[in-house]
């Protein structure tokens, strides 16, 4: 898949799985894995990118005498991901231009 | 290659990448290592598995687009600039220093085609008095008028032979001064060396 897609992608995953529940770098991981493919140095980056622009929160909780760093999503995340699903609809039309089973005659 | 060591190596190559950014990667990586462990992984599994330290913050500096450089700051802008100001004696004497031996070494060097052309254009002069004053020479005395024009022509010789001296010697140090100057510019645009 095109880098720049998936990547745009793998936000919109992250958000997926924080609004369900908070969650921490390895079992983000390990939920969004179950779908597409995720490296730990790919996460990291998306993470960051997230937090700057607000989407999400961040908070340390201890867990076995070790600081553990859980990612919350904000109302601006909410927002944000529900506007992409609600952007889908017009993707799909793209993707059946694309593809060439859309008729515009 | 166990936690630490992994974690090290990190850090050594982001050691240009500003200390809190590195450290929230560090503290990242930290984490996520000790939570293969104790999902059931060896350590050494769990690096294996993240890859190698140098890739890693390969990707992550590249990701940044461009290279942050880390000034000495004592992160309040305005006592930054009081104190570029106070320093100025210090650092603006030794700025001073280095570019005033720039100066002359460009100086130096521009003094060889600078001797020729002078000696093109003094032996020029000499030539066109020499050669245009022999025949009144020659009305009071053959000889020595002859003398002169031989003088004045032996002096076009010469100033031609420097001409070409000069201008094949300021070509050559045209190019020298170019890439002095290059060397001299990519001493202040160093940026950070990222592997």
């Amino acid at each position: 898949m095109d880098i720049q897609l998936k990547k745009g992608l793998l936000e919109f995953c992250v958000l997926a799985v924080l609004n369900k529940s908070d969650s921490y770098g390895y079992q983000i991981i390990k939920d969004i894995s179950t779908c597409v493919e995720i490296s730990e140095s790919t996460l990291y980056p998306i993470l960051k990118r997230l937090e700057a622009g607000s989407y999400l929160d961040t908070y340390s909780v201890e867990y076995n005498g070790r600081l553990r760093k859980y990612y919350k999503i904000t109302n601006k995340g909410k927002d944000y991901m529900k506007e992409f699903l609600d952007e889908w609809q017009q993707v799909m039309e793209i993707y059946y231009f694309i593809k060439g089973e859309r008729n515009y005659e | 290659m166990n936690k630490a060591e992994f974690l090290n190596e990190l850090s050594f190559y982001l050691q240009n990448m500003n200390d809190s950014e590195k450290n929230k990667f560090i503290i990242y990586y930290d984490e996520m290592i000790s939570d293969y462990v104790e999902n059931g992984m060896s350590e050494e599994g769990a690096v294996n598995k993240i890859g190698s330290p140098k890739k890693i913050a390969e990707e992550l500096l590249d990701d940044y687009g461009s290279v942050k450089l880390n000034f000495p700051s004592t992160g309040s802008r305005w006592l930054n600039i009081i104190l570029t100001v106070i320093g100025f004696p210090l650092w603006g004497s030794v700025l001073l220093a280095f570019l005033l031996m720039v100066l002359s070494v460009y100086l130096i060097i521009w003094c060889v085609p600078f001797a020729t052309g002078a000696g093109c254009v003094g032996f020029f002069t000499t030539s066109i008095i020499g050669i245009v004053g022999s025949p009144f020479v020659m009305i009071k005395n053959v000889p020595i008028g002859i003398m002169q024009l031989g003088t004045g022509i032996a002096s076009i010789g010469i100033s031609l032979l420097l001409g070409f001296a000069t201008i094949d010697l300021s070509k050559k140090i045209i190019i020298i001064t170019k890439n002095l100057n290059i060397k001299l510019v990519g001493l202040f645009k160093k940026k950070v060396v990222i592997r």
